[in-house]
């Protein structure tokens, strides 16, 4: 090959790999082009459960056919802090987002989210009468609301009827304090065979379980006005002493139950009873049908207490956001709450006061059990990354007290002195 | 006569300016086929590195962007161990220290043994695409499979033994697990690399030593390490460069736990950077971990170099 071939082939690389530069350019005006034409399309994300909603979309989809169009992505819950900042960062990211409830305290605090309420205002949804008043209370940063409730997860009870059966229990009357549901769980515990009355995970649910016990014997995980932690209290002990307690003292649960232990067994019939998020309810109802038990969480401590888990939706204040865009969230918002009967159809509890006092919802007895706990549960404190943040500290020491290396006041002593020191690191 | 005498008298009776014009084009001729390499590593390794020092000198949250100069602050809070990204700097660097001191060893020294056996296998055509099938799957499979095995109650292999051992929830047995996983995972790579060097050997060497009554591990020993010593070298830098970035199989597996003592120190800074959002800090941790990983090979090249000098 002489020289001027060998010049000519490099110059056509290169324009080639320039030229693929142009191709998009043009793409992208193609692109415009059609998007005059055709509805606005709103990038809706999602970490929480799917059953019903991607219905309730298609349907909105049909009657805003040619007006609005809600693309949705659906993605895993355990990493999806990292997805929605990584596209966030590459200008890619969603117009509303649903996801717990403290991880939006960050985008608030950076001015990433629009206000909530006149969103609302235009769809004509009404949010004081419209949903339970500890899902809206609480809610706000700096005094404004930026998030709206999708569904709720509180913290259930979830029993075998017919294991209960088996051990001479009663299958209809779940235990309703910490006596009866130790005496319950003994008796359904057969450790020989390999038969527990519950499985006590060191890891998972605690991010549900533990602030709801610590709840009930009255105490608090932190102050979100001055960032004090609070776990670290008599009941937080009292409630960290329960759960080792299922382990070493009553041993009606096994010693170092990996991950997922919890759910696996009670789906294999080796486990009798599970208190975990409301989330467990649709794959335990397909697996066990009418033999499935669920209820609130039993009184462990002193009083009802039952952590809501947090499904919440927020819009971000992206450069496409315009007036139009949010009216067509909001008609979304307003469409969603309507049809929320659909949610309950797929086992996942609406959070809509019309819903709940409907007739229809009654053809679901779990969920209207369920349903309790919107009005007297409570929220984790919208502290900016205080899932994460617990996940990092909290939830390994009692991880660590679980598996007897430390002890619960040592745990919990321990996990809130690094926690009052990352406190300072965070958003104001 | 040689090619380069023929261009010497060539360019002897060329006139000096087409001498002085056709040097000029040949380097611009070199340089445009250099010209894609060069702007895809500007793009993707030379502007990422630059940016990712000046990502470090400042207080960066990942959505809005710099919040702040730091200075050398977030590398100097990195050697204080009051700050709580010192305390999990220096776990995450332990912890992975300890995979990597349990896992390389294991990682060259197993397919060493498969790859020599391999070799003088009829059936090496059968198993080593067995032995190099786990290599491509994802690490989520991997890592679904082995925790489904590894439960504690429940799990495929206690029940097999009939034990109760707690694989994934108490140590040493949660990094054993990990190390398992990890080493069924790839050795597969290094085997091929290693079997590759196999067939280099010369035959009549290996023949030679047959004929002398060497056994299979004297040939083993004698001659098969000495003579892959460059392969070996090879294989452990990268072992050591891909188990220092341990990642997914503490995630995915063990959660990090338990507490904290398999959380390695990738696991440390995409917390920092992603969940957290101090990319800063982040960034900091991540330049001096690359620090310590490039001082550590520096470390093994030098001894190889050293070894096969001497």
């Amino acid at each position: 090959m002489n020289r001027i071939h060998q010049l000519a082939l490099a110059v056509l690389s290169i324009s080639a790999l320039l030229g693929t530069t142009g191709i998009t350019a043009s793409a992208d005006a193609a692109q415009v082009h059609r998007a005059s034409q055709a509805p606005m399309v709103i990038n809706f994300w999602s970490s929480g459960p799917t059953q019903g909603i991607t219905t309730i979309i298609s349907n909105f989809n049909k009657a805003y056919k040619g007006k609005y169009q809600i693309n949705f992505r659906s993605f895993p819950y355990t990493n999806e802090t990292e997805i929605v900042n990584s596209a966030l960062s590459a200008h890619r990211g969603p117009d509303m987002l649903e996801e717990s409830l403290t991880p939006s305290a960050p985008y608030a605090y950076e001015g990433l989210e629009m206000p909530i309420e006149p969103i609302l205002q235009m769809g004509k949804v009404n949010p004081k009468a419209g949903f339970p008043s500890a899902m809206w209370n609480g809610t706000q940063v700096k005094g404004v609301h930026y998030v709206v409730p999708m569904a709720g997860l509180p913290t259930l009870f979830f029993w075998n009827k017919t294991l209960f059966k088996q051990a001479g229990l009663n299958p209809n009357q779940p235990p309703r304090n910490q006596a009866e549901f130790i005496k319950d769980a003994k008796a359904l515990t057969n450790a020989k065979k390999g038969q527990w009355g519950y499985v006590q995970e060191p890891a998972w649910p605690n991010p549900f379980l533990f602030p709801s016990l610590l709840a009930q014997f009255g105490g608090k995980e932190a102050d979100p006005v001055t960032r004090k932690i609070l776990f670290n209290s008599q009941a937080g002990i009292k409630a960290l002493t329960f759960e080792y307690n299922t382990i070493y003292k009553w041993k009606v649960s096994p010693v170092n139950a990996s991950a997922n232990e919890n759910y696996n067994l009670f789906l294999s019939g080796k486990n009798a009873m599970v208190m975990d998020g409301a989330y467990q309810y649709p794959p335990f109802l397909t697996k066990f049908g009418k033999n499935l038990g669920v209820a609130l969480l039993p009184v462990i401590g002193n009083k009802e207490a039952d952590f809501l888990g947090q499904n919440y939706l927020w819009v971000f204040r992206n450069p496409s956001m315009t007036t139009a865009k949010q009216k067509g969230i909001g008609l979304f918002l307003k469409y969603y709450y309507d049809h929320s009967m659909t949610l309950a159809a797929g086992g996942i509890l609406p959070v809509w006061v019309p819903t709940l006092h409907s007739k229809a919802f009654l053809k679901y007895p779990a969920l209207v059990q369920e349903s309790k706990a919107l009005y007297t549960g409570f929220l984790n404190p919208l502290i900016p990354n205080w899932g994460t943040t617990t996940g990092t500290y909290l939830y390994q020491d009692i991880n660590l007290a679980l598996l007897n290396k430390l002890s619960p006041q040592q745990a919990l002593t321990q996990a809130a002195q690094k926690m009052q020191q990352e406190m300072a690191t965070l958003l104001h | 006569m040689a090619i380069q005498e023929v261009a010497v008298q060539r360019s002897i009776r060329m006139p000096r300016k087409r001498i002085t014009r056709r040097v000029v084009f040949d380097q611009i001729g070199s340089f445009l086929f250099v010209v894609p390499f060069l702007i895809a590593f500007i793009l993707f390794i030379g502007y990422p590195i630059v940016y990712g020092i000046y990502i470090s000198l400042n207080h960066w949250n990942p959505i809005v962007g710099s919040m702040g100069w730091a200075g050398l602050g977030q590398y100097a809070d990195l050697f204080n161990m009051q700050t709580l990204a010192a305390q999990q700097f220096w776990d995450g660097l332990k912890n992975t220290s300890i995979f990597v001191v349990i896992s390389v060893p294991l990682l060259v020294l197993i397919p060493l043994i498969l790859a020599f056996i391999l070799y003088r296998s009829p059936l090496k055509n059968l198993f080593r695409p067995i032995f190099f099938f786990p290599s491509v799957l994802s690490a989520t499979a991997v890592t679904s499979v082995w925790t489904w095995l590894l439960q504690t109650q429940g799990g495929g292999i206690n029940n097999l033994l009939g034990l109760n051992i707690p694989w994934l929830v108490e140590q040493p047995w949660a990094w054993i697990s990990i190390d398992m996983a990890t080493i069924w995972w790839s050795m597969g790579f290094n085997l091929v690399i290693i079997y590759a060097g196999l067939t280099q050997l010369p035959a009549s060497t290996l023949e030679a030593a047959a004929i002398d009554g060497a056994r299979s591990m004297r040939m083993f020993v004698s001659i098969v390490i000495p003579q892959l010593r460059h392969v070996i070298a090879f294989v452990v830098v990268t072992s050591t460069i891909a188990s220092f970035n341990l990642f997914a199989q503490s995630l995915l597996m063990t959660g990090g736990g338990p507490g904290s003592s398999t959380e390695s120190l990738s696991m440390y800074i995409y917390n920092q950077g992603f969940n957290a959002m101090h990319m800063g800090s982040a960034s900091a941790m991540s330049y001096l971990m690359g620090l310590v990983l490039a001082i550590v090979s520096f470390v093994q090249y030098r001894l190889t170099r050293e070894g096969n000098e001497g």
